[in-house]
């Protein structure tokens, strides 16, 4: 085993790998030695997958001044911001365009209110949403 | 909205709609289906079939809330939006 790590193409190999994962932060460990002069790697490898990634929602307090006005006024809409807006904040003009195009679609217009809601629901259970 | 049409909502399938829901309902429910799962299948027909029912006001209505309802479930989604 041992002296198949240090056969030249394996170290070769195994370089850019250890580069590739630290860089996904997967675990790996790694041992040293030496074989016939010449120094190797053994990695064991615990494959996590990628990085914990979470988006965060942006806060009023954290929020710049176009996001803290929208928050306003979406507050005195509907009484609290939602997750969804608070999503949507990372993009400040995507969230004013957004809740803009949402206030014009639930408009009174000529389709009932009810009708509206029940495809918007139905839609929701599609998608396996719970939002 | 009644405990029975909810539940029928969920189900998969058509057949208890018919008990719960008014005609203009399930073609509504119907194009919901076809637009938030197979857009590119919709044909004139499909249009035709809510023409039944419905003006060129409200079907224009009606598309543009299946649209937007999609694309925030694809945003809360595809972000991972925390529930409340």
């Amino acid at each position: 085993m041992r002296r198949s790590f240090s056969r030249p193409l394996w170290r070769i190999a195994a370089l850019p790998f250890v580069g590739y994962l630290g860089q996904t932060g997967v675990a790996l460990a790694l041992g040293a030695g030496q074989d016939e002069g010449l120094p190797w790697l053994a990695v064991v490898v615990v494959c996590q997958g990628g990085r914990d990634v979470q988006i965060h929602l942006i806060e009023k307090d954290q929020a710049g001044p176009l996001v803290q006005r929208l928050f306003d006024a979406l507050e005195r809409q509907s009484g609290s911001v939602s997750n969804f807006n608070k999503m949507l904040a990372h993009k400040p003009d995507v969230l004013r365009a957004f809740n803009q195009l949402s206030g014009a679609i639930w408009a009174e217009g000529t389709l009932v209110p009810k009708l509206k809601e029940l495809a918007y629901l139905r839609v929701s259970i599609l998608n396996g949403c719970a939002y | 909205m009644t405990d029975e049409q909810i539940a029928a909502l969920k189900e998969p399938g058509s057949r208890r709609r018919a008990e719960v829901f008014t005609a203009e309902e399930r073609a509504i429910l119907r194009f919901t289906d076809l637009l938030s799962s197979y857009p590119g299948n919709i044909d004139p027909s499909d249009l035709d079939a809510l023409g039944e029912h419905f003006n060129e006001e409200q079907i224009v209505e009606l598309v543009l809330v299946i649209a937007t309802a999609n694309w925030t479930n694809r945003v809360n989604d595809g972000l991972q939006t925390p529930l409340s």
